[in-house]
């Protein structure tokens, strides 16, 4: 009673329209937040004719290096579609114990940072235990773990003070011929190559994009989402041992303002908020762009508090270009 | 007569749902103080209740501008700023312009309503993410009070306002008072009022209200404008307290209010939630406060504590926590059509 | 006569399923053979979602196990692991993930560890593979799939399953998404898949033309039982309705139909309620029509031919160009509430994102759209008049629910609907616009729905309904159009409305075919 029915004969597949017009590249938003980087460097450069140096710009790579690798994290649980807060305190908790615990012997030293990538770690993991398998809300339990932590740092560390051994604050300071955080950067870009081909990231990214429809293709949702943030702390606690490097010392109190400019990075440098999409390149460009903008603030000779408003402006502006655009037709959202 | 009546069936209502205020939340918080009283000799009932509804007044207004706001399914995260520019505005204006002190506060809070209208308008017009939008505008309220000051230092706030705040009534404080009042009052509004109905569906699912004809828009800037009023209303009572705002003097209060609001009952989602609830959380973290400082332990201990506190609240009976009391159900939500498989 | 079953046939056997004191499944049981192509109907309601879901282990049941060869694949304590290598569906809700590629989506499911590379050429390969083996062009394995139209996604979700190396493939309403012409090869698809590598395939749907020549078993559900079981041949389509709804369901919609084709008799002044010159919005291009007192119009197509974009737009809720005249005065939608303004009512298709307000409860859910009407003073809430709105409500529109301050997910698809169709309707307008209003929703409460557009039309209303369901098009409407890449294309009226003209005007305007690449052909593939 059916007939069998013969499916049409392969016609000539239409072609797609190319993907590298010029225009592709500029909806990017990678390419966009590089754009906007080397034009405030250029802009930096124009008030500054003295900085117009390799060294300047090692300087540059060297103080953007903590905040691209803590927004790394952060990039890693917003495009699973969460948030995590507590970041800052990983970080001054690893300058805590860097600064109270690290031996001078090469041995003690590197036991000391392996320890404490695998506090931040597995401080991370207890955040995603929370919010994956516990189903509560990421902002709330990574505010209340943004307490406890910072609780643990003061403890450990008191008030600003420590110092870290000289062989490992020399290897972090390097500035010449190449900052580490240049280095250290570029290995970062080249593992980020490797990993946003992997299996692991397309199931991170399609946890963020629906956490339910991963679920029902097979993905293990809740220990991706929980590894996510484990990133999240590693990635922070990383950020925190070039920071006591940086300064020499141990700060419990340092990491507060990288929960912020953290995401701000992030969302610069493309991430998108509602999850599914991120990529690393963009952060270190929003990274670039929040370091510049600070010796810009220096530069100029502007009252420092500015910055955060400088920071906001930047913010909106990223933001509002790539929501505006995709209203089209559509009022007030209601789209079917 | 049949407003009372109404009243009184809010408050049964309230009773009967599961908008309640967590019972734990309650115990917790009386739990708390009867341990503190047990516990320390200096802490004395009267004076100690007077001081919880003081600082219960800071938080708690901040908390209620962001119930407003976390109803709707958004957030504020420029209450920091918008509250230290409510206190430096009006001892600035008062003092080094002597501006007559009503008029400087209706300043500040006018001040206060364009910025939180700002954040509305983005939001409801260009749909963009609360989260970054108020971002971004706490870091421009922080660049445009310090231009506007021109890195000043902060002058007294005026002497009445100082004045009264530190005035009890019936024991209470009547900040504290004020405080517990305007929760009465929002909560009745939200349940037995046409616009809190309308809010209440924006949260619920702004799209259906959209299409039902309700002002989505309105509600959403209305909100955001209130929650910045609110805080700034924060801002003027804590200068009078601390006599001399100081600039970053908000920073604190987001994390304790919104903190409050989610140990009340509130959800991130939208629609869920309500004042009195807000107004318990926020007793919760005003008392464990008190007890910590009265325990009298370093500061990284009292964080450890506030921090396990919350996450203990909220594991046990805050929005997305398991019902360990019923049969336990796995975590992970189905996509069952159990109704409308329904006949 | 009934084949014996194989030893490796798919089986369900005995099973039930109640949610909270309700039996959605009671005692069911199914066998599927390799090589069959299986089809489970009935209404909604009638327990097709639950068995799917147990199928695809997404439920475990009260009652029975399904099986395979010797293996208990579900039972009420277990579900096997990696179920889906075995049994693969394409489920009803779409599980296309936005974020990921159409190549990425194909191969989500694989088992490969976490620092495996997913290189293009190889997802290249895959998707090559799997588009080609079922005879339809390839896609750009990169295209991302938030830009892909429903019917993309529902066809990649297709593909997906067949190529997925499962032995059996479950398909639950596929051609939904589907216009008449992809579904025929769906139809191919399966009979090729299920003879030419020995799969066992289950159709699920409730439309009956598409069972009739797709398969060749048939297992008919009622109230959660099986009612009729057999080769498809072996039943007559008028006897499959009477089984799917049961005797006095059908007489009732059998009265409804006579309701509708004595019509209301509504003598128009001339003025038609609604009147389009040009309108142009999205794909929706220089459409002219009108609406008179007392008719309900019909719009036909197939998804993406500009039917969102006219009735959204309608509603207020998508900028137009074009001259829209209500009652004779020229009006500008430029949002929801200034629709509502001119009298436009409006019913969204989609209930649980532009409907249902899930924390409210059922009586507030009703009252939204009228809540300012309901008060003592300006602004200020009166119990008593949102008591009176409420049960006139529920009696007007027959909603059954355990109270009014139940939660909308404790009441079936078809009373929620009921209820947002209460929302739309309470505040007194001249045009009723409606969206796929009967979907998701069974045949008694269909019946209740035609029965008030009906009585809206006798007042004087006008309706304009879009439907996918070209059946209830010709039972309603008074007059049905057309669409078709954005214009209209065919208008019908009175006797002139059937089903079979209503598809053949449709077929050949597929989107779905110009993302595909396919060349509209010219012959029809009708019933």
């Amino acid at each position: 009673m059916t007939d069998v029915f013969r499916a049409p004969t392969p016609p000539k597949v239409r072609s797609v329209a190319s993907r590298y017009q010029p225009s592709y590249f500029l909806t990017q938003p990678t390419i966009r937040v590089w754009v906007l980087a080397v034009g405030l460097l250029i802009f930096y450069f124009v008030l500054s004719p003295s900085s117009i140096n390799f060294g300047s710009l090692n300087l540059l790579t060297e103080n953007a290096l903590p905040l691209a690798w803590v927004a790394a994290g952060q990039m890693a649980v917003v495009t699973a579609a969460q948030i995590d807060l507590s970041v800052g305190s990983v970080m001054s908790l690893s300058t805590a114990i860097a600064a109270t615990q690290m031996g001078s012997s090469g041995v003690d030293v590197i036991g000391t940072i392996l320890v404490i990538v695998l506090i931040g770690a597995a401080l991370g993991a207890v955040n995603g235990f929370f919010v994956a398998y516990r189903g509560m809300s990421a902002f709330i339990v990574t505010i209340a773990t943004w307490s406890i932590i910072d609780g643990l740092a003061l403890l450990v560390l008191p008030s600003a003070g420590g110092s870290v051994p000289n062989g490992f604050a020399s290897v972090i300071n390097t500035v010449s011929p190449v900052s580490f955080g240049a280095i250290a950067l570029v290995v970062s870009l080249l593992l980020w190559a490797w990993v946003r081909t992997t299996a692991g990231f397309m199931r991170l990214r399609a946890v963020g994009s629906s956490a339910e429809k991963a679920h029902w293709a097979g993905v293990a949702e809740r220990r991706t989402t929980l590894m996510a943030f484990a990133f999240s702390g590693f990635a922070a606690a990383c950020a925190g041992l070039v920071l006591a490097g940086i300064t020499q010392s141990g700060d419990p109190n340092i990491g507060t303002s990288y929960i912020l400019n953290g995401l701000a990075t992030a969302v610069i440098g493309g991430v998108s908020l509602f999850g599914g999409s991120g990529s690393f390149a963009g952060v270190v460009g929003g990274a670039m762009v929040l370091t510049v903008v600070n010796d810009v603030v220096f530069a100029l000779g502007l009252n420092p508090y500015l910055e955060p408003a400088i920071v906001g402006g930047i913010l909106a502006v990223a933001v509002l270009t790539t929501g505006l655009g995709s209203q089209g037709v559509i009022i007030q959202g209601v789209e079917s | 007569m049949t407003q009372f009546r109404d009243v009184l069936g809010t408050g049964v209502d309230m009773l009967r749902s599961r908008r309640f205020p967590s019972a734990l939340a309650i115990a917790g918080t009386a739990g708390l103080f009867l341990a503190a009283l047990f516990l320390f000799p200096s802490f004395d009932s009267y004076s100690d209740i007077s001081e919880l509804t003081l600082f219960g007044a800071f938080v708690g207004f901040v908390a209620a501008g962001e119930t407003l706001v976390i109803l709707i399914g958004g957030v504020d995260l420029s209450a920091p700023w918008v509250m230290t520019t409510g206190g430096i505005l009006v001892a600035g204006w008062a003092t080094a312009q002597h501006v007559p002190t009503v008029v400087a506060i209706l300043g500040a809070l006018g001040v206060a309503a364009v910025i939180g209208a700002v954040n509305g308008i983005i939001v409801a017009w260009l749909g963009l993410s609360p989260v970054i939008v108020t971002l971004a505008t706490n870091g421009l309220v922080e660049g445009g009070l310090l231009a506007y000051e021109r890195g000043m230092s902060p002058l007294n706030v005026p002497e009445p306002i100082t004045h009264w705040v530190y005035t009890k009534v019936w024991g209470l404080s009547s900040a504290g008072i004020l405080w517990i009042v305007a929760s009465i009052i929002l909560a009745v509004l939200l349940r037995r009022s046409t616009p809190g109905f309308r809010h209440l569906a924006t949260g619920g699912n702004r799209i259906a209200a959209v299409l039902s004809g309700v002002p989505t828009r309105a509600i959403t800037v209305g909100a955001y404008c209130g929650c910045s009023v609110l805080c700034a209303l924060a801002g003027i009572l804590y200068s009078g307290f601390v006599q001399i705002p100081y600039y970053g003097m908000g920073d604190p209060f987001l994390f304790e209010a919104v903190a409050g609001a989610v140990i009340g009952g509130l959800a991130f989602t939208g629609g869920e939630g309500s004042f009195a609830g807000t107004l318990v959380g926020v007793l919760f973290i005003v008392t464990l406060n008190q007890f910590m400082s009265a325990l009298n332990v370093s500061a990284g201990v009292v964080d450890l504590i506030y921090g396990g506190s919350i996450l203990f609240a909220l594991a046990v009976s805050g929005p997305g926590s398991p019902r360990w009391t019923s049969r336990r159900r796995p975590v992970r939500r189905t996509a069952t059509p159990e109704a409308s498989t329904l006949p | 006569m009934v084949d014996p079953v194989r030893s490796d046939a798919l089986e369900m056997k005995g099973i039930s399923k109640h949610f909270g004191g309700q039996l959605a499944v009671n005692g069911v049981d199914l066998v599927v053979q390799p090589g069959e192509v299986h089809g489970l109907i009935g209404q909604n309601g009638a327990g097709k979602s639950t068995v799917v879901n147990i199928f695809a282990g997404r439920l475990k049941p009260n009652e029975g196990e399904v099986r395979f060869a010797d293996r208990v694949l579900v039972s009420p304590g277990h579900v096997e692991k990696h179920l889906e290598t075995l049994v693969a569906v394409v489920h009803q809700e779409g599980s296309v993930l936005p974020a990921l590629t159409i190549g990425e989506n194909l191969v989500l499911g694989d088992d490969r560890p976490a620092p495996a590379r997913v290189s293009r050429k190889a997802l290249r390969r895959r998707v090559g593979e799997a588009y080609e083996a079922l005879g339809l062009p390839v896609p750009d394995p990169s295209a991302l799939c938030s830009r892909l139209p429903p019917a993309d996604r529902k066809i990649l979700e297709i593909v997906r399953a067949f190529s997925s190396g499962a032995r059996f493939v479950l398909l639950d309403e596929p051609s939904a998404s589907l216009d008449p012409r992809m579904t025929d090869w769906l139809i191919g698809a399966m009979h090729e898949a299920a003879r030419e590598r020995s799969l066992g395939i289950i159709f699920v749907s409730h439309r009956l033309r598409e069972v009739q020549r797709g398969t060749d078993r048939v297992t008919i559900l009622r109230d959660g039982k099986v009612v009729w079981d057999g080769a498809c041949d072996e039943i007559s389509p008028a006897d499959m309705v009477g089984h799917i709804a049961g005797k006095e369901i059908a007489a009732r919609v059998d009265a409804a139909s006579q309701q509708q084709k004595g019509r209301r008799g509504v003598t128009s002044d001339g003025t038609p309620v609604l009147k389009l010159t040009g309108f142009t919005c999205g794909t929706a291009r220089d459409i002219s029509l009108k609406v008179d007192k007392g008719e309900i119009v019909g719009v036909a197509g197939v998804e993406g031919q500009g039917q969102r974009d006219l009735f959204y737009s309608l509603a207020g809720t998508r900028r137009y160009q074009g001259l829209v005249e209500l009652q004779g005065r020229q009006v500008r939608l430029r949002s929801r509430r200034a629709a509502i303004q001119t009298g436009i009512m409006f019913l969204p298709d989609d209930r649980a994102r532009q409907g249902v307000i899930a924390p409210m409860t059922v009586a507030d859910n009703m009252m939204v759209a009228s809540i300012g009407t309901l008060r003592s003073a300006p602004g200020w809430r009166s119990r008593t008049r949102e008591r009176k709105f409420v049960v006139d409500e529920s009696q007007r529109f027959s909603i059954k629910m355990a109270s009014p301050r139940s939660r909308m997910n404790e009441l079936s698809g078809g009373n929620q609907q009921k209820v947002l169709l209460a929302r739309s309707l309470s505040k007194e307008g001249r045009l009723v616009v409606l969206f796929e209003p009967t979907q998701g929703v069974d045949v008694g409460v269909k019946a209740d729905i035609y029965a008030q557009l009906s009585d809206l039309a006798a007042r004087g209303l006008g309706v304009l309904i879009y439907s996918s369901d070209e059946d209830e098009l010709s039972l309603v409407c008074d007059r049905v159009l057309v669409l078709g890449k954005g214009r209209i294309v065919a208008e019908f009226t009175g006797d002139g409305i059937s089903r079979d003209a209503i598809v053949e005007a449709m077929v050949g305007y597929s989107d779905v075919e110009n993302q595909l690449g396919l060349e509209p052909t010219p012959e029809t593939a009708s019933t």
